[in-house]
């Protein structure tokens, strides 16, 4: 516990506190001027009490769906639409700031309460990863192994500043892992009905969050015993076509924006391309004109998923290292390291459907709580023993994996898909003849 | 009131008065309270009730004591009950998308007999701490910037050789070579038919703006300096 206080305190005075927006670098014009905009650099900018602030283009809409969320009227009546792209699929991001304001005094600078449901969340991820290692490892140790390691994860550190709420979808997944976890693996199939559809519903908002949470369900509910599985697997299934209709109803009214139609993407179509593909490639006809999981012709194995694997790999490898170990150690953690692949895919989806070649950190992050638990398993394993090697060893060890998130400027390369070496570079930016300057 | 081994302090009872509660009746709860407002027109928002909704069920899963629940829907319906301000930010400067022809990206047109002027003091530059020089580079970003002239220092530097292309506009990348005055100057006007047009890209400091995409950058092994400076305007003959 002292362990965990200590790197929270030190998280929060360090990163939490800077003022940097690592993502507004990244797009800036002096990290990549040769290759990069991405939405950061140059779009728009707006006033806020401390100045002017420039916004990635992505992020304007979470705070301005703020004010379609705080509309009383009904939907035909309204001032305002949800707009963005993604707009609904992250509008979890203003509820939660809409939420904050009503603190009082909050509402005069809205921009502050982002920096405040950033820091919260982190706390609440970090709250929730405890209480899931709880859940799953019996030993005292594993739960604040897994904290530490959450508290600090590139995905939370990196995100203080910004106003797109990146991990929001793997929160979102800790927090269903909880409570299906907790309350309703053994609870009858109405209530599982009931409250994954509540859950997959928010989670339609949350980026991401009911897609990681739907793919984590139905992968866990195999380890269940019985007939427990199938229950949970249909209910699931229930859970997950009922809130659709409820998003579509509502979309129906509100007229939600919605990045797969922004995008034209289509499963069916996807599958029917990929099945093409891999027909043609079995009787070894020529793909490059096919596409297989929207990437062209061997893209997907070529390009995508090793540039997706080498990313994971970058910033995971002793916590990889640790869940392997866990397969000998901990059967408990054994579910969670099979899990790592699979939720590795799941995370990605969004570039998948997007067709877009590039690494982005925190979609890796479903599958890096999947190993950070195995990896808590394997610690809690070896730091209950009695003997003081192994104890020794899982103090140092878990020093490793902690030490290898430390270095913001390293995991901001491999977190926008640059490389780690790409930031090592000292920055200042000096304006015009302004005395002070910038310095990163 | 027995209550499970590992369940955590919060769920377990102080006093016979906060009974354990079944999700279903809190849950039923909360859609009375939140179908009452809706009713009663408190709130007619039914995307910004849904979600309560969802997060109302959610919390009365998650939560078995009724002290902990009904503090939850509380705050649900107050949140539905209770509008905050949000400032309206109209449309935020610059507005990229509202002006026709800038294909999603705002620029400023370079208008003919106009030349404008950068002025870039380098004053920190020597003290940047490398042993070699730094190399150094002017980058300007913009549209048809093949018509631009380009002056560092007074001396013509040729541009249309040295133009790239990055997401969709033209990169102009200048090597400044031992450039090392105190203050740097450049100076752009037009030339040709295709008037240039400057991206602008607001770099913001404080309250002031930095808006031309026209900016100095010396990178060396160690460091990477950026220089951004504000645009002077004079018409042509009087610089």
């Amino acid at each position: 516990m002292i362990g965990l206080l200590g790197v929270m305190l030190g998280v929060f005075f360090f990163y939490a506190r800077s003022k940097v927006d690592w993502e507004i670098l990244q797009t800036k014009h002096y990290w990549s001027a040769n290759t990069w905009y991405y939405g950061g650099y140059a779009a728009q900018f707006v006033s806020t009490p401390g100045g002017y602030r420039t916004l990635v283009t992505e992020g304007l809409c979470n705070y301005t769906n703020m004010l379609a969320l705080g509309e009383r009227a009904p939907a035909s009546d309204a001032r305002h639409s949800i707009q963005g792209f993604p707009g609904t699929e992250r509008l979890a991001t203003p509820f939660l700031v809409y939420a904050l304001l009503h603190v009082p005094g909050e509402s005069a600078d809205a921009w502050r309460a982002f920096w405040q449901a950033n820091v919260l969340l982190w706390i609440f991820s970090v709250f929730l990863a405890y209480r899931v290692a709880a859940l799953f490892f019996t030993d005292g140790c594993s739960p604040w192994f897994a904290a530490i390691l959450v508290a600090l994860y590139p995905a939370l550190t990196l995100t203080f500043n910004a106003i797109k709420q990146q991990p929001l979808g793997t929160t979102y997944l800790l927090l269903g892992m909880y409570v299906f976890e907790a309350r309703l693996a053994t609870a009858g199939p109405a209530l599982k009905v009931a409250a994954l559809t509540a859950l997959m519903f928010f989670g339609q908002f949350a980026d991401g969050g009911w897609c990681f949470l739907a793919a984590f369900i139905f992968l866990r509910a195999w380890w269940i015993p019985g007939p427990g599985k199938w229950v949970t697997l249909g209910s699931l299934g229930g859970a997950v076509g009922l809130s659709w209709l409820w998003l579509a109803w509502l979309g129906r009214m509100y007229h939600l924006p919605s990045v797969m139609h922004s995008l034209g993407f289509s499963f069916g179509r996807m599958l029917g391309d990929s099945w093409t593909w891999l027909r043609a490639w079995t009787t070894g006809a020529d793909v490059s004109h096919l596409s297989f999981l929207n990437f062209p012709g061997v893209t997907f194995f070529s390009v995508y998923w090793p540039l997706v694997c080498r990313g994971f790999l970058s910033s995971h490898g002793v916590l990889l290292v640790l869940a392997a170990a866990g397969l000998y150690l901990e059967p408990r953690s054994r579910m969670f390291t099979f899990l790592a692949v699979p939720m590795l895919f799941v995370g990605h989806i969004g570039t998948i459907m997007a067709g877009w070649l590039f690494y982005y950190g925190y979609l890796s992050f479903p599958a890096g709580v999947m190993v950070i638990l195995a990896a808590s398993g394997a610690l809690g394993r070896l730091a209950g023993m009695r003997a003081l090697a192994p104890r020794i060893l899982a103090l140092a060890v878990a020093a490793l994996a902690c030490w290898s998130f430390t270095d913001l400027k390293r995991q901001a390369g491999t977190y926008y898909g640059e490389g780690p070496d790409y930031y090592q570079r000292r920055i200042e930016v000096h304006y015009g003849n302004e005395s002070g300057h910038l310095e990163y | 009131m027995g209550t499970r081994a590992g369940t955590s302090n919060i769920d377990r009872p102080r006093s016979p008065f906060w009974p354990a509660c079944s999700p279903w009746p809190s849950s039923g709860l909360g859609a009375a309270i939140l179908g009452a407002l809706y009713l009663a027109g408190a709130d007619r928002n039914l995307l910004y009730l849904s979600m309560l909704l969802s997060a109302a069920i959610m919390m009365s899963v998650a939560f078995r004591r009724w002290r902990t629940v009904l503090p939850g829907l509380g705050l649900c319906a107050y949140l539905a009950c209770v509008p905050v301000s949000v400032v309206d930010l109209g449309a935020p400067y610059p507005a990229p998308h509202n002006r026709p022809g800038t294909e999603g990206l705002w620029v400023t047109e370079l208008p003919p007999g106009e030349v404008w002027t950068y002025r870039f003091p380098l004053r920190d530059l020597r003290e940047s701490g490398e042993g070699a020089a730094p190399a150094g580079f002017l980058y300007i970003d913009g549209r048809d910037l093949s018509g631009l002239v380009v002056e560092v220092q007074g001396n013509a530097r040729t541009a249309s050789e040295r133009i790239g292309t990055k997401n969709g506009f033209d990169h102009l990348s200048i090597p400044l070579g031992d450039e090392r005055a105190a203050v740097l100057t450049v100076a752009l006007h037009g030339a040709g038919r295709n008037t240039p047009r400057i991206y602008h890209g607001p770099e913001v400091h404080g309250f002031s703006v930095y808006g031309d995409a026209v900016w100095l950058e010396f990178t060396g092994s160690r460091n990477r300096i950026i220089y951004h400076a504000m645009r002077g305007v004079a018409k042509t003959g009087a610089h």
